[in-house]
């Protein structure tokens, strides 16, 4: 397990881990929330932290296996079980044109 | 009673309801079981994996034991459960909850009274309590 800082935030009606390296900015726009990544940026319906220190569980095989969405790992956000994932994987991404 | 007594009278299993199947997992491989608790959907995942849900504090994979021995659905479930379970090698075991519709008894199934052909999880068919069974070696899905 690692500690590291996540952004967690909610995209039609999952949470999502988002690491914090990737993140440049965030923006509110007439469509809510924009977050700025170094490629690209991501259309969150909300953004419900910013966790410093979070811990994060390596993703499980059992995980792995049936998803075919890359999973840097597991975590628990306020009782609420999550996944890390790459912003790129994330629904609502949009990379640079 | 000694553990040569217990093998020579059998193997104690929990019969599970999933879908509209009984099926039997060897209580040495069932970690727990849980009420079940709500699940967090992966979006795009398989149909087996139902998404996570919070267990004693940590995120763990909930998987759809009717799908996993494609057991025809049932009804709604008056009392679902989880049961927990560990995969994985001995240097990353791992846990699992297998979402199934109901725990009902603990029976003994003699050795070697297995029927029917082994597939996958499906280890063979027995009887317990006058209804047949299906029994699991969850150790299968190690080996997925």
């Amino acid at each position: 397990m690692i500690r590291e800082r996540v952004t967690v935030l909610r995209r039609e009606g999952t949470t999502w881990g988002l690491p914090g390296e990737q993140v440049r900015g965030v923006v509110r726009d007439g469509r809510g929330v924009q977050i700025l990544l170094e490629d690209g940026s991501i259309a969150a319906d909300e953004i419900l932290a910013v966790h410093q220190h979070l811990t994060v569980a390596p993703a499980p095989t059992t995980v792995v296996r049936r998803w075919a969405v890359p999973c840097r790992g597991v975590a628990m956000w306020n009782g609420v079980p999550l996944v890390v994932v790459d912003g790129r994987y994330i629904p609502g991404f949009r990379g640079e044109e | 009673m000694t553990a040569k007594q217990s093998a020579a009278e059998g193997v104690r299993y929990l019969v599970l309801q999933a879908g509209q199947v009984r099926c039997a997992v060897p209580v040495h491989q069932v970690r727990r079981v849980v009420r079940a608790v709500p699940v967090y959907a992966l979006p795009g995942s398989t149909q087996d994996l139902l998404g996570l849900a919070e267990i004693e504090g940590e995120p763990i994979p909930v998987l759809d034991l009717a799908r996993l021995i494609q057991a025809p659905p049932g009804g709604t479930p008056a009392c679902p459960v989880y049961i927990i379970a560990e995969t994985g090698s001995s240097n990353r075991r791992e846990r699992i909850a297998l979402a199934a519709d109901a725990a009902e008894e603990i029976v003994m199934l003699p050795p070697g009274g297995l029927a029917g052909p082994a597939a996958g999880l499906i280890q063979g068919e027995a009887v317990a309590g006058g209804q047949p069974v299906r029994v699991l070696n969850l150790a299968a899905l190690e080996e997925e």
